[in-house]
């Protein structure tokens, strides 16, 4: 694997998230709904399927410690859930040969997963508490569909990025 | 088949690693001072922030323009009208500024320190990309003066106060933060005047929520709520937002609770104030304590 392309991929989507995706955000115009931009999530998780779950781990965890410190209210929140999902969506290929099929619904599942996670853990610690129907709603489902699109999409292009290294090494 | 891939080993490490988590999670949890390497971390990161945040501000701040070239016949009509009113509000304002000087030399009135305070021009460089935690990081810190819980406000009223702060960046949770729990004294201005708690935002109707206020207080829609010095850390007087709505009875309780529309954009930001506090507590005390032990002393030698 490309790792130094793939860190500094990494870390540019993390900033993207905070700064470029603020002036895009629907709320701003007065919405309700929320979409909430999880480009490094996606990455995380076509690592840890196409690399190894343990680059899935690994990302995860440092992803995870960048979320609770720069925006996060304590230490662990974002961590848990990212390197849990970054490690079982490669565990998962113990029963699955990877392809673009299997990518999209492990996508699926790992960002609805990462939703339903923050949902959880903001209300067990009553950081937020809104009615999980109107949350759903508003926060999850926009979220996961535009979060799956831009997965779909960019499929392709972190295939050849991965494709080309092999060939290197090859 | 799970049993072959998930054995004893790995499940007791998974369950460890869950207790470890919600340990940490539960110790570090709220509004603390930070680590020397979480500040180092949000250091480095918060400047990359500025570097991709302004350039990304002008060229959406240009694309704003344009949508606004098509207000800017109205907005000036009105604003010329609105213009003359302004001069005869000035007149006034210096009449009843040169009464209420007047008044306060009758009756020997001392400015209480306790209100004065200067403002911090203070940078955007990022925003919490989800609204689980509404944080806005600014690229002042520390070193700047910024501490733990000054208020931030906006060209049009609070946004939010300060939550942590790293050497050379800080982090702002908004007033739309929808967490619970004693955020901000407020002072609605009524007839006579009515105190409250701002406990938190309500995600659904875009509204925050005022509580504790007293039952017999003369609250209605549209009057404004302001910041109160009761809370101690925060000066009096900054514009929050606007009554919606009230409630008389919430369930039960004894106070009454009112629906705010606040004040401030929560989302176009560019430029912050984090406001500094000029009275000390602390520092008065001492010299109080420092002045009456003089005047022990000197009695003492009389």
């Amino acid at each position: 694997m490309h790792k130094l392309a793939f860190n500094l991929l990494l870390f540019l989507l993390f900033i993207f998230e905070g700064t470029i995706f603020s002036y895009f955000s629907l709320d701003q115009y007065g919405q309700s709904i929320v979409i909430a931009p999880r480009l490094s999530l996606i990455l995380i998780i076509f690592i840890s399927i196409f690399n190894h779950r343990r680059y899935g781990l690994i990302y995860g965890v440092i992803l995870g410690v960048f979320y609770d410190i720069i925006y996060g209210k304590g230490l662990g929140i974002h961590l848990g859930g990212l390197a849990a999902i970054g490690y079982f969506s490669g565990w998962l290929m113990y029963f699955f040969h990877p392809s673009f099929i299997i990518f999209v619904i492990i996508e699926i599942m790992g960002l609805f997963t990462y939703e339903i996670y923050l949902y959880g853990i903001h209300r067990l610690f009553q950081l937020f508490s809104t009615p999980f129907q109107w949350t759903f709603l508003h926060y999850l489902l926009p979220t996961l569909l535009f979060n799956v699109i831009i997965a779909i999409l960019s499929y392709k292009l972190l295939n050849q990025i991965i494709k080309e290294d092999e060939e290197e090494h090859a | 088949m799970l049993s072959k891939i998930f054995n004893n080993k790995h499940l007791i490490f998974i369950l460890l690693s869950i207790i470890l988590l919600f340990i940490l999670i539960w110790s570090t949890i709220g509004s603390r001072n930070l680590s020397w390497p979480e500040k180092f971390l949000k250091d480095t990161v918060s400047m990359t922030q500025g570097i991709i945040y302004k350039p990304a501000s002008k060229v959406a701040g240009f694309f704003e323009d344009i949508r606004d070239f098509t207000l800017i016949f109205a907005e000036n009509k009105s604003l010329k009208a609105s213009l003359h009113q302004y001069s005869q509000v000035v007149a006034e304002l210096n009449q009843v500024k040169e009464e209420n000087k007047r008044l306060k030399e009758m009756v020997d009135y001392k400015e209480s320190v306790a209100n004065k305070y200067h403002l911090k021009a203070a940078g955007v460089i990022g925003r919490s990309p989800d609204r689980w935690n509404n944080m806005l990081v600014i690229d002042k810190g520390s070193k700047d003066g910024i501490t733990k819980d000054m208020a931030v406000i906006s060209t049009q009223g609070l946004i939010g106060k300060v939550y942590s702060v790293s050497n050379f960046s800080a982090n702002v949770q908004m007033i739309s933060d929808s967490e619970h729990g004693g955020f901000v004294f407020a002072e609605i201005q009524s007839q006579p005047l009515s105190y409250g708690v701002i406990e938190g935002y309500d995600p659904i109707t875009q509204e925050l929520r005022m509580n504790k206020i007293e039952l017999n207080a003369e609250i209605e829609q549209g009057q404004l709520v302001v910041t109160s010095n009761l809370g101690g850390k925060f000066p009096a007087g900054i514009l929050i937002g606007e009554i919606t709505k009230v409630e008389q009875y919430s369930s039960g309780e004894l106070t009454k609770t009112a629906f705010l529309k606040p004040a401030a954009d929560l989302y176009h930001i560019k430029e912050v104030f984090v406001v500094e506090k000029d009275f000390e507590p602390e520092v008065i005390s001492t010299t109080a304590a420092s002045s009456t032990e003089s005047s022990e002393s000197k009695k003492e030698e009389n």
